[in-house]
């Protein structure tokens, strides 16, 4: 039994779409097969049958996860205004919407304030800035935790997992290159 | 055939395709077919509304047989590959069946569970807070034990999360019910 999921992951210069094979074999899963007809069969001549069919209510059991755990990506230098530098995105293997919609938030616990007040997450895991950055910056380091906004079936805990992301400031081409000696 | 009920038989197909595309109609694919027809969405052969009762049947007119064949309803509908043979004979002495459901529910049930059953009922069989209890009775006519069976027409059952509970008797009444495995 197979089951087909997708990941994606985006910024600004380009969308890579990942598609990851899951495969199950056997065991009690919604996300496997929510409907199951059987039948019941007592071993008399002729049998005696009854039908069943049994559905399964989706639980909260699956994590959000990302294909990819952590990018490094670049923002130009003197670069002015709100931009978004990316977007991330995990999925959820819950079938039901309300037990696989995910979102995100900046993790302030690993994340140093500098980075925090320099770089702001959506609950749709878009991440943009608004600050003017130079050239000589050391990079940033953002975690950002993916969740389910429902509590995990069995605990009161929520369902997380969380990705790692580095930003360098690089420099804009704005100086031609130096004189050209002619030797002789 | 020898009940007294109007419904005999559920012929059912399998479609990997999820949504519309995975919804099956079934038709008879043989023409002049007597007394039967088909439930379009459940497969189900019925007696056709026009026949009073079974005594009314001609029973020179039997084994009656008939090909089944599957369409799901996608845009391009696809047929089924394999028909089924459908064939019904007609038995004039209405013979005490070996075995009865204690309950008729056992006929048809429907039951909703938590895909964590196991890990919130284990070695308990599958049953609903309020509604079916988890057991399944059948009465015998004989003294001899038989079995209860849980099988799946689509899947194996080394791979069906499903299995048939331990049966206890007591005098001609057997008790089993359906057990999740994992």
């Amino acid at each position: 039994m197979v089951l087909r999921l997708q990941g994606k992951i985006k910024n600004q210069n380009s969308i890579s779409n990942l598609r990851i094979l899951y495969i199950y074999f056997s065991g009690l899963h919604a996300e496997i097969q929510k409907i199951y007809f059987l039948y019941i069969r007592v071993l008399v001549n002729p049998p005696l049958i009854g039908r069943v069919t049994i559905t399964l209510k989706d639980e909260n059991d699956q994590i959000p996860t990302f294909d990819l755990r952590s990018i490094i990506l670049s923002v130009m230098e003197n670069e002015e205004g709100n931009r978004t530098i990316a977007q991330i995105q995990a999925f959820d293997r819950d079938i039901d919407d309300e037990n696989n919609h995910i979102s995100y938030s900046l993790n302030t616990d690993l994340t140093d304030t500098t980075a925090g007040q320099n770089f702001h997450v959506e609950n749709d895991g878009r991440i943009w800035t608004d600050t003017k950055f130079s050239e000589q910056q050391t990079p940033y380091r953002l975690f950002i935790t993916a969740y389910n906004d429902k509590l995990a079936w069995n605990s009161t805990k929520n369902l997380t997992e969380d990705f790692q992301f580095d930003i360098q400031v690089i420099s804009n081409n704005n100086k031609p290159p130096g004189k050209i000696f002619q030797y002789q | 055939m020898n009940s007294s009920n109007r419904q005999f038989l559920r012929v059912m197909a399998s479609d990997a395709d999820s949504g519309v595309n995975g919804l099956i109609n079934y038709y008879i694919g043989t023409i002049d077919v007597p007394y039967f027809s088909i439930n379009r969405t459940t497969g189900t052969i019925i007696l056709r509304d026009d026949i009073s009762s079974l005594s009314s049947l001609n029973t020179s007119r039997f084994p009656i047989r008939f090909q089944v064949y599957a369409q799901d309803r996608g845009v391009s509908p696809l047929f089924s590959s394999n028909n089924a043979t459908v064939t019904i004979n007609y038995s004039e002495n209405d013979e005490v069946q070996a075995a009865t459901w204690l309950d008729p529910s056992y006929e048809d049930l429907n039951v909703l569970i938590t895909e964590k059953f196991y890990e919130l009922y284990p070695h308990q069989p599958i049953h609903e807070e309020s509604g079916f209890n988890g057991s399944i009775f059948y009465s015998l006519t004989s003294n001899i034990s038989s079995l209860m069976t849980v099988s799946s027409p689509f899947i194996l059952n080394g791979e069906l999360p499903f299995r048939d509970t331990r049966v206890t008797r007591i005098d001609r009444v057997c008790k089993s019910g359906i057990t999740v495995t994992r």
